[in-house]
């Protein structure tokens, strides 16, 4: 692809572009612009002089320093220690090409997958492959073909335990282990936010919105922004793009019957016992 | 290129170099944190913030070289730090603008006729509440690209990901935004 790459894009980004284009520039308060340029001249912004600082200061700092520092090493300590198990790849089945972070990697080769999924990541899976992630204890996530996220940081095991995974395409499933009580996990697509706290489930991103299909446990999903409601188990709700009401009707036999092989299956990575 | 600044002015903090470098850049910055963050108030203490950061790193500036760059880093990284807030995700409910009647009104700003500016106010509101809509990584990349008019390689040095990741996440906010605009009849 080159730097101009015009030819390649469809009408529907074309137009985007145009649009884009077309906007005019957001001009910030001309009082704030003045302000804010005599504080940036003079040093004050936010009422601070910015850089230099007086000798008494220097004085003082240098204990204040040495807290900071201690300081800075326990949480360094504290955030290493409350790190959550890594994301292993338990499972690539299928055939294609995945492409992690823009870098192509066969669906067979599972050590090159391994080596390369981590926090921060996005992933397409291939329309003909399925991928399984897990975090020993905490989640478990099972990315079916045409799939595509961005891998979340595994749930931490203290603080800090609310993570996020985006989600733009495809269809995951996700279970939740003996350490994930406590923690959270909020699933965002385009047009929707799910919010998981203990439970197995689908998040289907279709043509028409996202769905849930809830197996079991409790999670709560809305509108992007929105308020979130509940959906219980052996619920499918579906959210629709164009605002229409929420539908909420039975989960379908199919995803019911692969959402409990996907639980059962993930037994023993969360929970370290053979499955049932 | 130094674009006939005096940056070695602005290393040693001289007002004059400062003003000058002030009304070079604060008006493509502010659209930057605008188009990023999504609504004036945010936007404002932002602004604040990068302008703060870059006079507490003046001395850091290569006179040698665009202080373009390093100007949009700063701004992109305080725009991030603004997101990690959980402040910023109780804001980030409402900037779907209904909530934010500041917004149009920045955005219009010269519109002719009230005629006009009320459907200026409208299109311009609907292409921001498309952009917010899209996840912070992409909306960088929207910005950068769309409105500051950078290349695939200089937006990958700002936000510190790989020119592949930077195209390919180009490429999908387009994508996204041309099906959300159109959504919206624009």
């Amino acid at each position: 692809m080159s730097e101009n790459d015009e030819d390649r894009l469809t009408d529907v980004s074309k137009r985007a572009k145009e649009i884009l284009h077309a906007s005019a520039p957001p001009r910030a308060d001309a009082a704030f612009r003045e302000r804010l340029k005599g504080d940036f001249v003079s040093g004050q912004i936010s009422g601070r002089t910015v850089p230099f600082p007086q000798q008494w200061y220097r004085r003082a700092a240098a204990p204040a320093l040495a807290v900071v520092a201690a300081a800075a090493m326990i949480a360094i300590v504290v955030e290493f220690l409350n790190r959550g198990p890594a994301w292993i790849v338990s499972s690539a089945s299928g055939d294609g090409v995945v492409q992690i972070d823009g870098e192509s990697i066969p669906i067979t080769n599972l050590d090159a997958l391994r080596a390369r999924v981590r926090p921060g990541v996005e992933i397409q899976v291939p329309a003909g492959g399925e991928i399984g992630i897990f975090s020993a204890g905490g989640l478990a996530i099972q990315l079916t073909a045409g799939t595509e996220i961005t891998v979340p940081p595994p749930p931490a095991r203290w603080i800090s335990r609310h993570v996020q995974l985006y989600a733009r395409a495809g269809e995951l499933r996700i279970t939740t282990g003996p350490r994930f009580p406590g923690a959270r996990l909020l699933v965002r697509s385009p047009d929707a936010e799910v919010d998981v706290t203990g439970t197995t489930l689908a998040v289907i991103l279709n043509p028409i919105g996202t769905c849930v299909c809830v197996f079991d446990g409790t999670v709560r999903f809305g509108p992007l922004g929105g308020d979130r409601t509940p959906v219980p188990a052996g619920t499918r709700r579906q959210m629709f793009r164009d605002g229409s009401p929420p539908l909420d009707e039975p989960i379908r036999d199919m995803e019911r019957m692969k959402l409990g092989m996907f639980r059962d299956a993930s037994r023993p990575l969360l929970y370290g016992e053979p499955a049932e | 290129m130094t674009l006939d600044l005096d940056l070695e002015g602005v290393r040693r903090r001289d007002a004059g170099a400062l003003v000058a470098l002030f009304e070079r850049y604060f008006d493509r910055l502010y659209g930057i944190v605008f188009r990023l963050v999504g609504n004036r108030s945010a936007s404002e203490d932002a602004i604040q913030d990068v302008f703060l950061r870059i006079h507490r790193a003046a001395h850091q500036l290569d006179p040698t070289r665009d202080p373009g760059p390093w100007l949009m880093t700063i701004a992109t990284n305080v725009c991030r730090d603004h997101w990690r807030s959980s402040g910023q995700r109780l804001e980030r409910a409402s900037a779907s603008i209904e909530g934010n009647p500041g917004l149009a009104e920045t955005l219009s700003h010269g519109a002719k006729s009230p005629e006009l500016e009320a459907q200026t106010s409208e299109r311009e509101r609907l292409v921001q509440e498309a952009i917010l809509r899209l996840q912070e990584p992409f909306r960088e990349v929207i910005v950068l690209r769309e409105y500051e008019g950078l290349g695939y390689g200089q937006i990958a040095a700002i936000t510190g990901h790989n020119e592949t990741t930077v195209r390919k996440r180009h490429s999908r906010a387009l994508a996204e935004l041309g099906r959300q605009l159109s959504e919206m009849e624009l």
